[in-house]
């Protein structure tokens, strides 16, 4: 039994052995996202993942890192410029720089991370099977959503109103926004959605929150979005609900949705698996592993929030 | 000349106030602070730097109007970087003088030596910059930190060097109270960390030359050199690394690594070597993961910089700066809280506290030492400070590793 584990083990390091044999180059891949410098969680996941599969930084592997600081616009030009590079692949995250990158190119392969429904966004035909030049990780986040908004109304049961602020070309927000109407009656909310298109139109949209209101954070990051909802929820004592831990570490109240850095790291395994030669429509889009309730007990104290045993109980991590 | 006419008053009232705010502030008598800071000696630049701090925060808090409707004026002497004098200023600040209030000078030795006064006279001392662990468990009352325990000062150091497989380092410092701990802190946080400590000692405080036990080091190969610095040894000790061709794979020091000075001084040699500092102005601009503004956790802290670029066209400014500004405004902000100037009520004050300001997170335990505020790691890559940890709010990599000398 050992022997063939052992067997196997050696079976899938041949690949790698063989490639460093042939001193070939190191392999290019390409980054797209839309953060405001190159450390995004999910590049560190990466970049920590194709280092525990023998991929070295510099060695094996060279990154070229596009971030466009939340501005749609440069996304695209950036997964142009990718293509034209001639990179090996390109990784992205969030669905805006997935569909950019998927304009750019049908030739290099694509995995994606951050993408919360990826056959609803037209990113891919099929989980199981995705015909194309694309594969990557299903955050899950839109499914998540009415989780999400049953965390923030466990936190705070006197919950009436959530205002959802959104990019107007954000289609998976649209779709997440969806989902949160449908749960909203069974949870006792009401749900205010509202599509912003510049960041002055999000600032009177501000103006409409009322003492006893609540966020609910979009999971991309156009326009600054998310961001300017945490600085709101901190200044004026705002509760907000967030799709990721880093914003609950960062202030956020309280996050349920798929880890940022474990989705890069998940995104390795496939990011190999290309790079050696597999075809990325014969990878199934995976689903993000690891998905975690956060609560930030700080930030609760802040809020007057008194933060339920139960959640105490459930949430996988606790910031104090 | 005797001490006290080697001294001299460096600020008094930072600001005085105009007609238009002639008021109830301008009616009643200034809130006097005490201080001495090193304008001279060894610990002349750090201590300039810390001075501007306090007087850039008085100024601030006088244009708002003071605090419990007083303005603030500061009294500072030079200690000329040395104890004994700190000491007696600090006797005459209070006795004397007859300060309201005191903050404290720059460096552990000065501060573990003033800190008796404070004590004597029971008036908390807030002390920016003054990171030995030790002054703070004798059981004292008064005293409280704004950096964090010097122990962790090269935390980043050995997390980097932890993940890129290194296996050995070296430990120096300077034989001063601050060093020492950090060195001695070091050493545990690396043998915790799995790496093997080749190489450890202490240099004399007026060393200038480097060169015999930089020969040890070569001799001991270390993968990594933690020196625990004061100002002026940092650029003497990596000048003398070439010379002596001492070469690490990563180079770390403390003091004076994150200041404009020392790659002014160094040129290309600065390049590589990694640096300890609690604060840099790029701070206000970072996102964590690339995505949340962390200008918050640094409230004030844009204006500090564009103020005391203002106030004090082409002077130095480090973190220093930043932790005397910090310092100033949490005695105000303990002034507020407690309603008094007296003492005891501030130290309750102070005890309480738990906020940020200009120069990061404020949170005290019950002796004093600081467990809000987190220290950061630099390298001088292409002339440019980059913060390379926490991982979490580095935009750069760290440079990695250090060529040979023979090689650049």
């Amino acid at each position: 039994m050992i022997r063939t584990a052992a067997l196997v083990i050696i079976a899938a390091m041949l690949p790698f052995a063989a490639e460093a044999q042939q001193a070939r180059r190191p392999y290019r891949v390409g980054v797209l996202n839309e953060a405001w410098a190159a450390n995004h969680p999910t590049v560190e996941g990466l970049k920590a993942g194709l280092r525990e599969l023998g991929l070295e930084e510099g060695r094996d592997v060279t990154f070229d890192i596009r971030f466009t600081e939340g501005k749609p616009e440069a996304t695209s030009l950036a997964a142009a410029d990718l293509a034209r590079a001639g990179v090996d692949l390109i990784f992205t995250s969030n669905e805006a720089a997935t569909l950019a990158a998927k304009a750019a190119t049908q030739r290099i392969p694509v995995v994606f991370t951050l993408v919360g429904d990826p056959v609803a966004t037209g990113i891919v035909k099929a989980l199981a099977r995705p015909e194309a030049n694309l594969t990557g990780i299903s955050s899950l986040t839109t499914e998540l959503v009415p989780k999400r908004l049953e965390a923030l109304k466990t936190l705070i049961p006197t919950l009436r109103r959530v205002f959802a602020f959104y990019h107007g070309a954000d289609v998976p927000s649209s779709a997440a926004i969806v989902r949160a109407l449908e749960a909203a009656p069974r949870l006792g909310l009401e749900v205010v959605p509202r599509t912003v298109t510049a960041p002055e139109q999000l600032d009177e949209l501000l103006k409409q929150l009322r003492p006893g209101d609540a966020l609910l954070a979009p999971d991309i990051a156009t326009m600054d979005i998310p961001a300017v909802m945490l600085e709101v929820s901190l200044a004026s004592r705002i509760p907000a609900v967030f799709s990721s831990e880093l914003w609950v570490s960062h202030g956020g109240l309280v996050s349920y949705g798929a880890d940022y850095r474990a989705q890069g790291v998940q995104a390795a395994r496939l990011v190999a698996k290309i790079l050696r030669g597999t075809r990325p429509q014969d990878l199934p889009v995976e689903g993000a592993e690891k998905i975690d309730l956060a609560v930030n007990l700080k930030t609760a104290r802040l809020l007057g929030v008194t933060v339920p045993r139960k959640i105490l109980m459930r949430a996988d991590l606790l910031r104090r | 000349m005797s001490m006290f006419t080697k001294a001299f008053i460096a600020g008094i009232m930072a600001v005085a106030p105009s007609i238009a705010i002639v008021s109830v502030a301008a009616a009643q008598k200034p809130i006097r602070i005490g201080a001495t800071l090193a304008q001279t000696g060894v610990y002349a630049v750090p201590g300039q730097n810390q001075l501007r701090g306090y007087k850039l925060c008085a100024k601030h808090v006088n244009d708002k109007g003071g605090v419990l409707g007083r303005k603030l004026e500061l009294v500072v002497y030079d200690d000329g970087s040395d104890p004994a004098t700190a000491v007696s200023l600090y006797e005459r600040l209070i006795t004397q003088d007859k300060v309201d209030l005191v903050l404290g000078p720059y460096s552990s030795p000065i501060s573990e030596a003033v800190a008796d006064v404070s004590e004597k006279y029971r008036t908390p001392m807030v002390a920016p910059i003054a990171a030995a662990t030790s002054i703070y468990r004798k059981g004292r009352k008064f005293i409280f930190s704004m950096l964090p325990p010097v122990e962790v000062f090269h935390e980043g150091l050995i997390d980097i060097a932890v993940r890129k497989d290194l296996k050995s380092v070296a430990v120096i410092s300077a034989d001063d109270l601050s060093q020492k701990a950090g060195a001695q802190g070091t050493i545990e946080l690396a043998k915790k960390k799995g790496l093997q400590v080749v190489f450890v000692d202490v240099y004399p405080l007026e060393s200038t030359n480097f060169s015999e036990i930089l020969t040890k080091i070569r001799a001991a190969n270390p993968d990594v050199l933690a020196a625990f610095t004061r100002f002026q040894d940092t650029v003497a000790i990596i000048r003398q690394m070439k010379s002596v061709s001492v070469n690490p794979r990563m180079v770390g020091l403390t003091v004076g690594v994150d200041t404009l000075k020392f790659y002014e001084a160094l040129g290309r040699d600065a390049e590589f070597v990694y640096g300890a500092t609690a604060w840099v102005p790029e701070l206000v601009e970072l996102r964590a993961g690339g995505l949340i503004p962390i200008a918050r956790q640094y409230p004030g802290a844009r204006e500090f910089v564009q103020s005391y670029k203002k106030e004090f066209p082409g002077a130095d400014s480090s973190y220093h700066s930043a932790a005397g500004y910090g310092g100033c405004e949490i005695l105000v902000d303990a002034i507020r809280r407690a309603g008094s100037l007296d003492g005891d009520k501030l130290r309750e004050a102070v005890l309480r506290i738990d906020r940020n300001t200009v120069f990061g997170r404020f949170k005290v335990d019950p002796d004093g030492v600081q467990i809000g505020h987190k220290m950061l790691t630099v390298q001088w890559q292409d002339g440019k400070k980059v913060i390379v940890w926490p991982e979490e709010l580095a935009p750069g990599k760290p440079r990695f590793p250090t060529p040979p000398w023979s090689q650049r």
